[in-house]
């Protein structure tokens, strides 16, 4: 009895001794593509080049990947499964446009970052297809800068899909091939693009575990903390920004073709519906003899004595339609109505209160201030800020209505561009709710 | 390319140990500024920079200049820097002798913010060469004796921020010729500066005469944040073997044959040219130093297992890294382009980088492209050596990792056959660059964070 006891324990002791027999483990391997990504295009009179005054516009592209990188699981009979490959280049894309007749053409040089999170797909045999799939995949759009040429939402889904021997990659190397050529429009042009890209992937490397490894942290001792909590409903916000321009001096104005060229661009963006709603957590730490209300929590707040943690769910981005005017030095104009795209409101903790924020785009690969004409993009114009910005204090947030007016900076100033900006982004807010508690949680991180 | 070149030549030194390589570890990476040791760190300061303006070089072959020897007489041309809109100011005060001092870097890198080199050159023939490049750079922002801050725009030792592939003077041409300006302690208490690195100069050497102009004005401050080393969770804790070796001689050379791209030459004027880019050492001599590190659990004897310095120990799991530089008088850069346009010339090459890694039975050295000190190119049109360079690094040896247990290793440094395409240009390399290393001393530390 006492051996068989011993033996069971024994028996329990490896099975929970035992390593796990695990179906498979996390696995990835890295290559070094050779080869380029190259986008060509021109303005194309089938397409309405004439009345966007862009046919004399021809223009290049060129993405040289240094660094593939796929990752996904190993399954027991040593078959991958990848989840995704990132495509990666150290240096950036450059961008070449010609405006004009050979004779005296305008040449627009900039420079563009691309990187892709490209998504794969399991073909038959073990081959995998790699590539944008519909937007599926994600990061990466290439885009003319700030040269005429297309943009960044309509090259989304333009990338060459390739092929990958995915599966055994668990064995041995395979050859990720992304060599395509195809044609594609955008906007008024035609173009086409070219790729050479092809890397060898050595096989999978196996992941190691983390979970043995990670030092065992103690979870926090909980404390009170006193909780005000504001909610408010969304009830409508709209805008827009008109940005006059002008090429900056020479020699700088050269390198992108903009010297003595004047244009307009004008961001609209249209009333968001209502529905959206504003919470907004007001809190701080409260000693075991405190017993606040909401009348003291109210107090705090306008003592600026609250940490605010503000969240914004808006039921859907704000439409934004950005067109622009832009004529150059030998009288041709170049004009582009705009297309519609996708924003959203930012809020945050500000100095006192909470700063509302309107961003160009919600999509970081597009930039919404660009059109097919030659210009400032969102890097000129708002640079790492927000396009609108308001900060609302901590006393204004007590009102039950909030009317917010969101200003652009003045004026802006970047190599190529400088110019001036007017307009607002106004929201209204109604308050739904104010109420206040006291709660054991453990701290905020 | 740059990013990386410039941030190993501002010194950032990278401790890296992966998971692989330090068994408790995951991913720990810790940043030590310019010689100074972890130890002697007090804090850090981040210090956000408006960007203004830029830098513009307007050149033509000079004959004054010297432009007949390279063969660059009938070139005229202008270089655009375009630095951005933002950029950052990284200070770091430490202690050294038990003075505090302060280390810092202007980097115009990151935020979105993307600097170009553009480069609009013509010949009397009709060629036009346009190039544009990431111009991003990372410049010195302390005095010699660490004492003050100062700005500026060129540093001796960064990568050359005009460099193009186009024909054109060197950053080295025109190192004198922009401004330093102090800037007050009060920044790192989070004041605000502006600095104004505008100036206008004619320059005459290299072969071109021509005038620079900055329009540059930065605007410095308020910090955005402050990192004590107080401030690093007490989670890690490890144990590391610094190996130490000078580098005594570098000696031999590399070339690198190209031509034309047909793809992608047209836009360099470059379709008929070819020529080779010699890289050429002698007596150079450096530092080199060697690191294994794992979790503080293991064994010093593990350690230095891995190092090959016991027999004892068992070095599972470690696996020795490391870093170095040697300086040189007496290394060149050079150019010899023929076949439509005719230019030779040769610059020196001050410094070259080392990199190591260690397998499971070899030692593998690299001559790394992380600083190229003004040596990027010389003054005639063709490839930078980036572009000759297979991931960084232009040529690399190895010797089975049981040579480590001798004072002294010799490893040849090679090419490995084939050609590449880059910048426009195909490019294939051959040569042998022997670099020899001798230890000097062992030192043990821990480090707790």
């Amino acid at each position: 009895m006492r051996r068989a006891s011993i033996g069971l324990l024994l028996a329990a002791a490896l099975l929970v001794w035992a390593p796990s027999a695990r179906a498979s483990r996390d696995a990835d391997s890295e290559g070094h593509p050779s080869g380029d990504i190259t986008l060509t295009w021109h303005g194309d009179p089938a397409r309405g080049c004439a009345a966007a005054g862009v046919c004399d516009v021809s223009g290049s592209l060129r993405y040289a990947p240094d660094y593939a990188f796929t990752y996904g699981e190993l399954l027991a009979g040593g078959r991958f499964e990848p989840e995704e490959l990132d495509l990666e280049s150290s240096d950036p894309s450059t961008v070449r446009v010609r405006t004009g007749t050979s004779a005296s053409s305008g040449l627009c040089l900039d420079l563009e970052d691309n990187s892709f999170e490209l998504a794969v797909r399991r073909g038959s045999g073990g081959h995998y297809r790699v590539g944008l799939f519909n937007g599926d995949g994600d990061l990466g759009a290439f885009s003319s800068g700030r040269c005429a040429g297309p943009l960044g939402q309509e090259l989304a889904s333009l990338f060459p899909i390739g092929n990958l021997d995915a599966a055994g990659l668990g064995r041995h190397s395979a050859v990720l091939d992304l060599t395509q050529e195809r044609p594609f429009v955008a906007g008024p042009f035609s173009g086409e693009l070219k790729s050479t890209v092809r890397a060898r992937m050595p096989r999978v490397e196996v992941g190691g575990s983390s979970s043995d490894t990670t030092p065992s942290t103690a979870l926090p001792r909980k404390r009170r903390e006193l909780m005000l909590v504001m909610e408010y409903r969304l009830k409508q916000g709209s805008g827009s920004l008109v940005s006059g321009f002008a090429g900056t001096s020479e020699p700088f104005c050269l390198p992108f073709d903009a010297c003595g060229v004047r244009g307009s661009i004008n961001y609209s963006v249209s009333p968001t519906s209502a529905g959206g709603s504003l919470t907004i957590y007001a809190h701080r730490r409260v000693s075991k003899h405190e017993h606040p209300n909401l009348r003291s929590a109210l107090r705090d707040l306008r003592a600026n004595r609250l940490k605010l943690e503000p969240l914004l769910d808006p039921p859907e981005g704000a439409q934004v339609r950005v067109s622009s005017v832009v004529s150059r030095p030998d009288g041709t104009t170049c004009t582009d109505p705009g297309e519609s795209t996708s924003t959203d409101i930012g809020v945050e903790q500000g100095t006192g209160g909470i700063r509302l924020a309107l961003n160009p785009s919600n999509d970081s690969a597009v930039d919404a201030l660009r059109t097919h004409c030659q210009g400032p993009g969102e890097r000129d114009i708002a640079g790492t800020r927000s396009l609108f910005a308001a900060t609302v204090s901590n006393r204004d947030l007590l009102r039950k209505t909030l009317h917010v007016r969101l200003s652009p900076k003045k004026s802006f100033a970047s190599a190529a561009y400088a110019g001036t900006l007017a307009g607002s982004f106004e929201i209204e807010l109604d308050r739904l709710a104010l109420h206040s508690d006291v709660d054991s949680v453990y701290p905020f991180p | 390319m740059r990013l990386l070149a410039t941030l190993a030549t501002s010194a950032l030194m990278l401790v890296a140990a992966s998971a692989a390589g330090a068994q408790g570890l995951s991913d720990v990476a810790i940043i030590v500024g310019n010689g100074v040791r972890l130890t002697d760190l007090v804090s850090q300061v981040a210090v956000p920079v408006e960007v203004s303006g830029g830098v513009a070089v307007d050149y033509h072959g000079s004959t004054e200049a010297g432009c007949a020897t390279i063969g660059v007489c009938d070139v005229a041309g202008r270089v655009i820097w375009n630095p951005g809109t933002q950029a950052s100011l990284s200070i770091t005060k430490y202690i050294s002798n038990r003075k505090r001092k302060l280390t810092g870097f202007l980097s115009f890198y990151g935020s979105g913010n993307t600097a170009s080199t553009t480069a609009l050159v013509r010949d009397a023939g009709g060629g036009r060469c346009s190039d544009v490049l990431d111009g991003g750079s990372s410049t010195a922002a302390s005095t010699p004796s660490d004492a003050a801050l100062q700005l500026r725009l060129v540093d001796v030792v960064q990568p050359d921020f005009l460099a193009s592939r186009c024909a054109g003077p060197l950053q080295s041409d025109l190192l004198g010729l922009l401004p330093v300006r102090p800037l007050p302690r009060s920044i790192l208490r989070g004041g605000t500066r502006s600095v104004d690195l505008s100036t206008t100069r004619p320059f005459s050497s290299g072969g071109f005469s021509g005038i620079l102009r900055s329009t540059m004005r930065l605007r410095v401050g308020p910090r955005s944040s402050k990192l004590s080393l107080n401030d690093f969770p007490d989670l890690i804790h490890f144990r590391t073997v610094d190996v130490s070796y000078r580098v005594t001689q570098v000696a031999g050379s590399l070339a690198f044959a190209f031509r034309g791209d047909p793809r992608s030459c047209a836009d360099l004027d470059a379709c008929s040219s070819s020529g080779v880019v010699n890289v050429s050492e002698d007596r150079a001599r450096g530092d080199f130093s060697l690191h294994a590190i794992a979790d503080r659990k293991r064994p010093w004897t593990d350690l230095l297992a891995a190092l090959q310095l016991t027999r004892r120990g068992n070095p599972r799991g470690i696996f020795p890294s490391g870093a170095g530089s040697w300086t040189s008088r007496s290394g060149r850069l050079s150019t010899s382009v023929g076949s439509g346009q005719s230019c030779q010339d040769a610059v020196p090459i001050r410094v070259g980088d080392l990199s190591a890694s260690t397998t499971r039975s070899r030692f593998v050295l690299s001559y790394d492209l992380f600083s190229a000190e003004g040596a990027e190119h010389t003054h005639c049109a063709g490839p930078l050596l980036g572009d000759a360079a297979l991931e960084y690094t232009l040529a690399s040896g190895s010797v089975p990792l049981r040579a480590l247990r001798r004072k002294t290793i010799s490893v040849h440094l090679t090419r490995q056959p084939g050609e590449h395409s880059a910048g426009g240009y195909v490019i294939s390399g051959q040569g042998d660059l022997t670099v020899t290393l001798r230890r000097t001393s062992v030192r043990r530390s821990t480090l707790d964070f």
